[in-house]
């Protein structure tokens, strides 16, 4: 059997997502028992438990067949009939004890996993490059952690004892049949060879036009988001009955192919139905014929007209429970990329620094690495930031230069050539000590969910009230911290501790100061603040980088024209560099940047033509 | 009674099995035909067992003939037949019906949607709507296709055996009948408890939850700062705690899982021992015993199997819900046909109050931004300077007061006649999967080539598209051509400049491009606004400078008005302080060498 032939593509599994495709029962096993093998104990009990409790399940089958032997055969006494009455409650009392207790021993085993297997990619996580966790992969990295490995939960509790129970339950019934008698047994089984095959026809039948409608399916996805996320330009550009027309179409589309793959399948999937639930259609006439020839008494033909007729049912059982796990095992794939991330290769003993000068010498770097596909983000890099100055970084968008600012603090490691702190190459450091020596302000601020001064204190866990509230002054950020309703204590993201973007960048600031670390990298530290909020912000910077070594990522050239030395990159190499009055004189790359510049901020977004030119600063 | 309903409680949302009805509409009678089918067909799963205990006691009492054997052969193949036509038609009825229904309640709910103002839309996430696009009508189509008509053949058995027993021997019938009985109201409390527990769990985990997710959010800055084994630890708790939190709710749901089915399965042990007791008592015939004793072993079984369907029927109502949710948001209420026509293009903002949910951000704003000029819009963060460019373009309806456009009522305005006075230029930009031409082209389905070329040339977007290998035929959006931040936003304008709407609303990028990019832009952006009666949120000075009105927005309200060379002669008002500050802004530099006068821009 194939993997998709073990599946029962009931209406329900056809219109399962497309995504479940490759995910089978084993292949989520293999991924998850690495996690689960220390708490093998718990899954083994339970597995016995499962198997216990199918055993118990008979029974009530087994009390109910003795209690129409008996009867039949005129030998019926009271006594014995309550004993079997009693039998049959005792049994179903074990039964069910049973299995509540595989099945919390096996939850329990499951939540033990789940915890392992978190802490195993956190533990991870800790020691990642930085790079690796980029917006849109942090994002997938949350959602595996809750949504993907709470569905595991489902899979680990219920895959053990649900299947061991279901598979134990239908060998147990088939060897009882047999051995009370092979040939009424195989008689039994019969309906179910028949059944078989014709599944099989049916679903290769079937299965062109799933294909079909899953790939509608996929399409009328695609669509509804394109249609929703183009609403507002849809809506305004007046092409609302357009679009909603391919939309509805697309619906229609995956309706009606749902529907033909339906009206495929289900004649034979009837067929397999009725069959796989009427083994009294040999039982009967089969068992008859057996008995009237004397090939078997009446008591085993009564045992396979109580006991054979039901025990079909475990075999849909069974085929529905791993039905229903094979789309749970879905989480485990990207449990396992994440456990499988490359880490950081990290030195322990700190080392000897000099002053904290930058020397970035011929570093080359690709996203893919060395021997990657993709081009070189950097080439041929080579400058020194010299303590108590700024260097400034410049160029178009894509040019490399966030890139660089990265690689100082190794989100990524360079591929080519290395990057030196205080002399020492950085990958030849802790990366502790080499967070002692930077401090750096991106685009993007992040803040616990905690209070304000937790927050700062974050930086320097035994700093004072007063120091806290010193940073907080110097990044401009005490005013408004102090109009908060708990002032300090306030929990940020709480009513009352909602903070806009530039106050959020203030505080970010404020943290950075604190740590007081001798060199400072800002890449667009002012970019996304709001402009209302800016001179304070700016006013936060100037205090952050007073006399440090400085890497400043600048668009608005003007706020990088005093630096001591600016770098201008094209397609991720240095093509100027110089100070910003002698960039001027060359008339090259630099010159036109700062042209466009100074045009673009004269470009008044009004009505009229010829608003006054040349505004800007001086006007 | 008469207490108000929560908030969350939708008003779509009547309950799982009426709102599928109410989903389903003309094809509801549909399934609920198919699901008396698959009631039908349950029943018939019980007839081949009469004819079971017929044989049985023609062997009991040594009478059995051959023509018996036949007759029952015949009997039970009849009844399997009729069972599997009965069950084809059901499931063919449940399918078919089942997945156009769900079919034309997506198409339904988005035609809703789509009618939802544009404010709505944008503030429940976009996911959140395809989420319950895919998954929930998923979950709805396995509802009403799979679970619901389940449910019915469930309990068609029981009933059949209960309902035909009762004439056989009413006391027994009774005794299989008592453990259904006990057994269905606490299949509902275990249900209802089902969902306090989930609801519980929710609200117990969401705090290590919380801590488990920030522990990834804040990595760069624990690193940065050296707190990563710190934030590893509480990291570790959370987890921990979230593993004793599942442990004790398991404990508490396991046993009631189980109860329900242990109970309805004692009918087994019951039916026995009365049975027996009523035949040794002389109450009752052997026939009547042996039909008892065959049956109970199979009345149970679909009830049982039910259990599985429960998580479907969870899901599928759970599900129901969240789409009832979406329904429930109100549709905003535009005319179908022209009422009225705008005379000229004046906007005006008539004493307009404007609340998000109960958070005022708008009262009394009053102006006139007359037909060909330019008003600007500046003001602290979170004033409602946006705000007030969304309720032009209806994202938002006023709650008092009235926005008009050309004198007339923008709410009595076909959402026709709204888009054709006025462009909206979005900052972030949205390209369809389609060419560069039919992306500019779509306000104006029927451009000729050379306005859309001309509506390129004034973007700054000709030259970079004609570089592209099939020039105004290359494919963007999703999967298509890889285009820069600077460049998408041109074809943006592009579209807007072929529109050509005499009202252009422009919330002023503040610039996150490079300057030759961003000279581009604006000056495409120029280029659109041209000669049109522009509303403008401004953030730099010479777009502030030269608006021929100038709106000073503070907690919502318009505190200062008037052209710049009014407005900064008075050294005590707002504006001159914003402009003094957006100066000084201007002037900043990093660190280095300080600037000599005449030298900055």
């Amino acid at each position: 059997m194939t993997e998709s032939d073990g599946r029962l593509p009931g209406p329900g599994a056809g219109t399962g997502p497309p995504a479940a495709e490759n995910v089978t029962i084993s292949t989520g096993f293999r991924i998850l028992i690495p996690f689960a093998r220390q708490f093998w104990p718990a899954f083994v009990v339970a597995a016995m438990l499962a198997s216990l409790s199918s055993l118990a399940m008979l029974g009530p089958l087994w009390a109910v067949y003795r209690a129409v032997d008996d009867l039949v055969g005129g030998v019926a006494e009271r006594s014995a009939m309550y004993r079997y009455a009693g039998l049959a409650a005792v049994f179903l009392v074990l039964q069910y004890a049973l299995m509540a207790s595989a099945s919390w021993i096996s939850h329990r085993g499951a939540f033990a996993t789940l915890e392992q297997i978190r802490l195993r990619i956190g533990q991870r996580l800790g020691r990642v490059p930085l790079g690796f966790l980029t917006s849109r992969r942090s994002g997938e990295v949350q959602r595996t952690l809750s949504d993907d490995i709470e569905r595991l939960e489902l899979f680990l509790a219920h895959a053990v004892p649900d299947i061991v129970s279901g598979f134990t339950a239908l060998v147990f019934m088939i060897v009882w049949l047999m051995i009370v008698d092979w040939k009424m047994a195989l008689v039994s089984l019969a309906v179910v060879l028949f059944a078989l095959p014709i599944m099989a026809i049916g679903i290769s039948r079937g299965s062109a036009k799933l294909g079909v409608y899953t790939a509608s399916m996929a399409r009328m996805n695609a669509s509804v988001v394109e249609f929703i996320r183009a609403m507002p330009v849809v809506r305004t550009f007046n092409g609302t009955r357009r679009v909603f027309g391919e939309t509805k179409d697309a619906i229609d589309d995956a309706a009606r192919y749902q529907a033909e793959w339906g009206r495929e399948f289900l004649p034979m999937f009837t067929v397999f139905y009725v069959l796989v639930t009427s083994p009294i259609l040999t039982i009967l006439p089969v068992g008859l014929l057996l008995w009237h020839t004397g090939a078997v008494d009446t008591s085993t033909l009564l045992f396979f007209f109580v006991v054979g007729l039901g025990f079909t049912l475990t075999l849909l059982n069974l085929m529905n429970v791993m039905l229903t796990l094979a789309t749970l095992g879905l989480g485990a794939r990207l449990v396992k990329e994440l456990d499988e991330a490359d880490v950081l290769p990290e030195v322990t003993e700190d080392v000897r620094l000099e002053s904290p000068r930058i020397e970035v010498t011929d570093v080359e770097f690709s996203y893919s690495g060395r021997n990657g596909t993709s081009p070189p983000v950097l080439q041929d890099v080579t400058f020194t930031a010299e303590p108590g100055e700024v260097t400034a970084i410049v160029g178009p968008s894509g040019a490399g230069k966030s890139t660089l600012a990265r690689l100082m603090v190794r989100f990524w490691d360079v591929d080519r050539g290395s990057i030196r702190i205080g002399g020492v190459d950085i990958r030849e450091m802790p990366i502790s000590q080499l967070m002692d020596q930077v401090a750096f302000v991106f685009q993007e601020t992040f803040l616990f969910n905690d209070s304000v001064a937790a927050n700062l204190r974050f930086a320097k866990p035994d700093a004072t009230d007063e120091e806290i509230v010193e940073a907080a002054t110097a990044a401009r950020a005490h005013e408004f911290v102090s109009r908060l309703p708990r002032g300090y204590d306030t929990r940020i993201g709480e009513s009352g501790g909602r903070l806009s973007g530039g106050e959020r960048q203030r505080l970010a600031v404020a943290r950075a100061i604190l740590k007081d670390a001798p060199i400072v990298i800002l890449d667009e530290a002012t970019a996304y603040a709001d402009p209302e909020n800016e001179v304070a912000l700016q006013s936060a910077l100037d205090r952050l980088i007073e006399g440090r070594t400085v890497i400043v990522i600048a668009h608005r050239l003007s706020t990088v024209a005093g630096a001591e030395q600016t770098l201008v990159f094209e397609d991720g190499r240095i093509v100027e560099r110089g100070r910003h009055a002698d960039l001027i004189r060359r008339e090259a790359v630099y010159a036109r940047m700062w042209e466009a510049f100074t045009e673009a901020s004269s470009i008044a977004l009004t009505g009229r033509r010829g608003a006054p030119a040349g505004g800007g600063a001086s006007g | 009674m008469s207490q108000q309903a929560p908030r969350s409680r939708s008003a779509f949302y009547v309950g799982a099995v009426s709102t599928a009805w109410r989903f389903l509409g003309r094809r509801s009678r549909d399934i609920k035909f198919a699901i008396s089918l698959r009631f039908l067909q349950s029943m018939l799963a019980g007839a081949p067992v009469i004819f079971l205990v017929w044989v049985v006691d023609h062997i009991r009492r040594g009478t059995l003939a051959p023509n018996h054997a036949w007759i029952a052969t015949a009997g039970v193949l009849v009844a399997v037949l009729a069972q599997a036509l009965v069950w084809y038609a059901s499931n063919r009825f449940a399918w078919i019906n089942g997945f156009l229904a769900v079919g034309e309640a997506r198409a339904s709910t988005l035609n809703h949607i789509q009618r939802l103002p544009l404010g709505t839309l944008r503030s429940r996430s976009t996911g959140d709507v395809t989420t319950a696009f895919s998954t929930d009508f998923e979950m709805v189509s396995q509802y009403v296709t799979e679970a619901l008509p389940a449910l019915f053949g469930a309990i068609g058995l029981p009933v059949f055996v209960v309902a035909g027993l009762f004439f056989v021997d009413p006391a027994l019938a009774g005794a299989v009948a008592i453990s259904l009985v006990v057994a269905g109201p606490i299949f509902f409390w275990v249900n209802r408890r089902f969902k306090a527990l989930a609801l519980l769990r929710g609200n117990l985990m969401a705090e290590s939850s919380g801590h488990m997710l920030e522990y990834v959010l804040g990595i760069t800055v624990a690193r940065a700062f050296n707190r990563t084994d710190d934030r590893m630890n509480r990291y570790g708790r959370a987890v921990g705690t979230m593993r004793r939190i599942n442990n004790r709710l398991v404990l508490r749901l396991l046993p009631l899982g189980i109860l329900a089915i242990f109970i309805v399965q004692l009918g087994v042990p019951l039916v026995i021992a009365f049975a027996a007791y009523r035949w040794f008592g002389g109450a009752t015939d052997v026939v009547t015993v042996l039909i008892f004793l065959v049956l109970v072993l199979r009345v149970y079984g679909p009830i049982v199997a039910l259990a599985g369907q429960f998580e479907l029927l969870r899901l599928g109502d759970a599900a129901l819900e969240r789409i009832g949710r979406i329904m429930d948001l109100e549709e905003q209420q535009a005319p179908d046909t022209e009422l009225f026509e705008p005379q000229g293009h004046d906007v005006e903002f008539d004493e307009v109050t404007f609340a998000y949910d109960s958070t005022p951000v708008l009262s009394g704003v009053s102006f006139v931004a007359r037909s060909g000029t330019t008003t600007a819009i500046v003001g602290p963060s979170g004033a409602g300077k946006t705000t007030i460019l969304n309720l032009v373009s209806r994202f938002w309806d006023p709650l008092e007061g009235a926005v008009r456009i050309g004198g007339v009522d923008a709410r009595k305005l076909t959402h026709q006649q709204l888009f054709e006075h006025v462009t909206v230029v979005f900052q972030d930009v949205y390209l369809f999967r389609s060419t560069i031409r039919e992306n500019i082209a779509f306000g104006r389905p029927d451009a000729s080539h050379d306005e859309i070329e001309a509506a390129a040339r004034a973007a700054q977007a000709h030259q970079f598209i004609e570089a592209l290998p099939n020039g105004y035929e290359t494919l963007v959006g999703e999967g298509g051509a890889t285009l820069s931040g600077g460049e998408r936003q041109r074809l943006s304008i592009a579209r807007a400049i072929l529109k050509d709407s005499p009202i252009v609303l422009l919330d002023e990028p503040t610039s996150s491009l490079d300057s030759l990019n961003d000279r581009a832009v604006r000056t495409a952006l120029a280029a659109l606004l041209h000669a049109r009666t522009v509303i403008v949120v401004a953030h730099r000075l010479p777009t502030i400078r030269s608006a021929d009105q100038i709106l000073v927005v503070e907690s919502g309200r318009i505190v200062q008005r008037g052209a710049h060379h009014e407005l900064i002669q008075q050294p005590e008002g707002p504006y001159y302080h914003l402009w003094q500050d957006r100066k000084r802004a201007l002037d900043w530099r990093v660190g280095g060498i300080p600037a000599r006068a005449g030298e900055a821009v």
